[in-house]
């Protein structure tokens, strides 16, 4: 029971302004549910795309589109007794180390370029080339130049993404507020201090734009470099399935894969761009001076 | 406390046909409080930036305590600019602990305290109005105890009462620290309010075309009839003062040897 003079932020029909959530406790339950609502807002769709995929797989009738609860049993099995978690495993740190080697070279590169002008116009014309260049193209040269081994399938994920990454950053480098770096000049921050207070934090939302483009690009390239030329992870099962015409089998680990991106992009990917976008996008709570 | 000896012969920029400062020379005791008041556009917030050392000089020196800025000098120089420059991804007591890594919690709630700001330093600059950035850059700037403090016209665009305040919270500062100060400003009353002595710049190229020293007892408020007074009388002396054109009018025999 809550006394007289209490209104609960969450009871229905009673005046707007005291519906207003006034404790902590009360935001973050607010938050929970919202996010609740979002999620379930976001199934929705695709709810309906499996509705509809059901049901013409089980119109057609054919074993080029097996039905949801066919791949649902592929994955299944395949987890229960396969070794879909072993490729999973072994596609998560391709992806992870080929992710953080782009991310480190092409975040450096792209601060040089953005910097200083002259660097720039002198690797413009090979950071042009190297957009365009195929990713087929890099991995077969990779393998062909490198072997069949780890570190050539690992070059080849990383060389595809790096140049997007330096892009991104360097239109960032360019656009780096020179009031705020006088504001270190004047004060006499140390060069290590000024780079990671002043400069790079103005950099983040250009790093996590190309984080997130990137993690969904590598982790496809991984899947081409494994079905070319290695021995396990998901791209590899994928050919084998192919070969097979095992359509299930290639959905099921699609999925399964899909998944776990998902789950890194929700659990690593937004609390990162919440906690990079904290002074800039927070409410404004009505402070007046 | 340190003084400071401004020798400058001038200063163009690439572009620019003319040159937006003239020859200056500007001499500030230690512990002085010295106003350069001018119309827009005569290089005022130029001249501060090359005191600060954040734009080069044509020709000439500056020094502080005799040390050549271009020997970059030990004392410590603080800037309050015409914007409050802090930095929105950190809060209140992280953009203060940027410029002094060492201040404790108490030290950080103290200065806000000075600045009214105490209770803040958990916000971010985007949760706080215009006026309560400002304080903190005044806090920032305070915090390292500067021997020289420049500051680019830090109450512009403020409405009055808030201006008020700040100028108070920068006068007891100055008194708590006696630190030398240079202050830009085109808004005479703030000038007379603050300053020991004041500087005026003509219209561009920039050159000191009056320098004033204030007798008037302080506190010093604007509707106090001396503060009118002086005022007045300044500007009946030389009615062009403010638009920067007693030289351009060729009015100096005029008004005789204003330096």
């Amino acid at each position: 029971m809550m006394p007289n003079n209490e209104v609960s932020p969450f009871q229905c029909g009673v005046d707007n302004k005291n519906t207003e959530p006034t404790h902590n406790s009360d935001k973050r339950f607010m938050g929970i549910k919202k996010q609740s609502r979002g999620f379930v807002r976001g199934m929705i769709p695709l709810l309906v795309i499996l509705l509809i995929w059901q049901s013409v797989s089980l119109f057609l009738n054919n074993d080029n589109l097996p039905s949801v609860a066919e791949v649902f049993l592929s994955l299944q099995s395949q987890l229960i007794h396969g070794d879909m978690l072993h490729h999973l495993m072994v596609t998560l740190v391709r992806v992870a180390i080929s992710f953080s080697i782009a991310m480190l070279l092409g975040v450096a590169i792209g601060i040089v370029m953005g910097a200083f002008p002259r660097i720039n116009e002198a690797g413009d014309s090979i950071l042009v080339i190297a957009l365009n260049v195929p990713a087929l193209v890099t991995i077969i040269l990779c393998y062909v130049w490198f072997g069949l081994v780890e570190a050539a399938a690992i070059a080849a994920v990383a060389v595809n993404k790096i140049p997007t990454v330096v892009v991104m950053v360097r239109e960032g480098a360019r656009v780096i507020d020179r009031d705020l770096l006088q504001v270190a000049q004047v004060f006499k921050l140390s060069p290590s201090r000024c780079f990671f207070k002043v400069y790079l934090p103005q950099l983040y939302p250009f790093i996590m734009a190309s984080a997130r483009s990137g993690l969904s690009l590598i982790w496809k390239i991984v899947l081409v470099v494994e079905m070319l030329g290695r021995s396990d992870g998901v791209g590899f099962q994928l050919g084998t399935f192919f070969h097979f015409f095992d359509i299930a089998g290639i959905l099921a680990y699609t999925f399964a894969f899909a998944a776990i991106i998902l789950v890194i992009e929700g659990f690593i990917m937004r609390p990162l761009d919440r906690y990079i976008a904290r002074g800039n996008y927070r409410s404004v709570g009505g402070f007046n001076d | 406390m340190i003084k400071l000896d401004v020798d400058i012969k001038g200063k163009s920029f690439l572009n620019a046909q003319n040159s937006v400062l003239g020859h200056l020379e500007i001499n500030v005791a230690k512990g002085e409080f010295v106003s350069i008041v001018g119309p827009s556009g005569t290089g005022k917030s130029t001249l501060l930036n090359m005191i600060a050392g954040l734009e080069s000089i044509d020709s000439g020196s500056i020094r502080y305590n005799d040390q050549k800025l271009e020997d970059k000098p030990t004392c410590k120089l603080s800037y309050i600019f015409q914007q409050p420059r802090l930095m929105p991804w950190l809060t209140v007591a992280e953009n203060l602990r940027l410029v002094v890594p060492e201040v404790t919690d108490s030290e950080i709630e103290s200065i806000l305290n000075k600045v009214g700001l105490e209770g803040k330093s958990a916000l971010y600059p985007k949760e706080l109005s215009g006026g309560m950035q400002r304080r903190v850059s005044i806090a920032r700037a305070f915090l390292i105890r500067p021997d020289i403090l420049l500051l680019d016209e830090p109450f512009v665009s403020l409405d009055e009462p808030n201006a008020k305040r700040l100028r108070s919270t920068l006068f007891d500062l100055w008194i708590e620290h006696k630190t030398t100060v240079v202050f830009v400003t085109h808004d005479l009353n703030e000038a007379i309010q603050l300053s020991d002595r004041i500087l005026f710049l003509s219209s561009a190229p920039g050159e000191i075309i009056l320098d004033r020293e204030i007798d008037l007892p302080r506190p010093r408020l604007p509707e106090d009839i001396h503060f009118q007074n002086w005022k007045k009388q300044l500007l009946s002396q030389y009615p062009k003062l403010l638009e920067g054109k007693i030289k351009q009018a060729g009015l100096e025999s005029l008004f005789g040897d204003h330096r």
